[in-house]
């Protein structure tokens, strides 16, 4: 093995992170495999990794096959998992009621703010009344900082946009990942 | 390029069959079905595309594969198929010998059909 087919290796052993330990390292070692043989038939290493493919590719392909694996015919069958999927559709749909919208919610109007912020900032320097910008105690940014401190607190509600969209995300993915174990899938030929 | 998508999609779903058929003759490593499926042009598919074609087919019970030393360089992955896998490929021929018998007719009504008229 020389470095380029080490590098293309430890790519697709990287890549195939989602498939379970044992399924991963049958992967790297066949095309280990695949690799030496095609280095012993004459051809320079390049061609040979090259005939392969992208390795992000080919680990790619291999992911997806294994997301539209048969299940075993028991996923719905014994009184346990269909409580447990019962429980956990239920669970879901009713917690993504509040949590969906409440992020979406969330994301928007920080995001909305964030570029409002800034308008009212320069809107304020250049004196257009109505706009305030100070604490209860009547406590008042000077004019001149106007703009300077409308940049902090639109930078401030980007970072909670942010954090709203990715937890969004993150919980869709979550939920996704769960619905995805209890289909029951078929297998798709091709 | 639409009929480049088009064939690609032919050439996946024939894969299958053609990878069942060779290793029916005898048992094969994936190197050596690569390179049988390089003896046709059509066929020559990216090489990485039969690795994971294998492993689904080996999950579906339709091949078995055992690592076996050789006797120059690294072990090799050799493949055969269950007595379900040539159940599959017995209907797939069949399948494949009544579909391409049909569009090559659909084909020549159509050439007919223009000679005509």
């Amino acid at each position: 093995m020389d470095d380029a087919a080490e590098r293309y290796l430890e790519e697709l052993r990287r890549n195939l992170k989602p498939l379970p330990e044992e399924d991963r390292s049958e992967a790297v070692r066949e095309i280990e495999s695949h690799i030496a043989e095609g280095q012993a038939d004459g051809r320079p290493t390049s061609a040979v990794l090259a005939g392969l493919g992208d390795a992000r590719t080919l680990a790619r392909a291999y992911v997806a096959d294994y997301h539209l694996r048969v299940p075993r015919d028991e996923t719905l069958g014994s009184v346990a998992s269909f409580v447990l999927s019962s429980a956990f559709i239920s669970g879901t749909g009713l917690l993504s009621l509040f949590v969906v919208p409440l992020l979406a919610l969330l994301t928007s109007l920080a995001g909305l703010l964030a570029i409002a912020m800034p308008i009212a900032g320069v809107l304020r320097t250049f004196r257009v009344p109505g706009i305030v910008m100070g604490d209860a105690g009547g406590w008042h940014v000077p004019i001149l900082w106007s703009f300077p401190a409308s940049l902090v607190l639109a930078a401030a509600f980007a970072v909670l946009a942010w954090a709203g969209y990715k937890l969004l995300r993150g919980y869709l993915r979550l939920v996704l990942a769960g619905y995805r174990k209890l289909l029951p899938f078929r297998s798709v030929p091709g | 390029m639409r009929a480049g998508e088009w064939s690609s999609q032919i050439r996946r779903g024939t894969l299958e069959l053609c990878v069942l058929a060779l290793i029916a003759s005898k048992p094969r490593y994936g190197y050596d079905l690569v390179s049988a499926l390089k003896r046709w042009e059509p066929l020559a598919t990216t090489e990485g595309t039969v690795y994971p074609l294998l492993r689904r087919l080996q999950r579906e019970e339709k091949v078995e594969a055992s690592w076996e030393e050789s006797a120059a360089g690294p072990p090799r992955k050799y493949y055969r198929l269950t007595p379900h896998g040539r159940d599959l490929l017995e209907r797939m021929t069949a399948d494949w010998a009544e579909l391409s018998e049909a569009v090559r007719e659909a084909l020549l009504t159509e050439e007919e059909a223009k000679s005509h008229g």
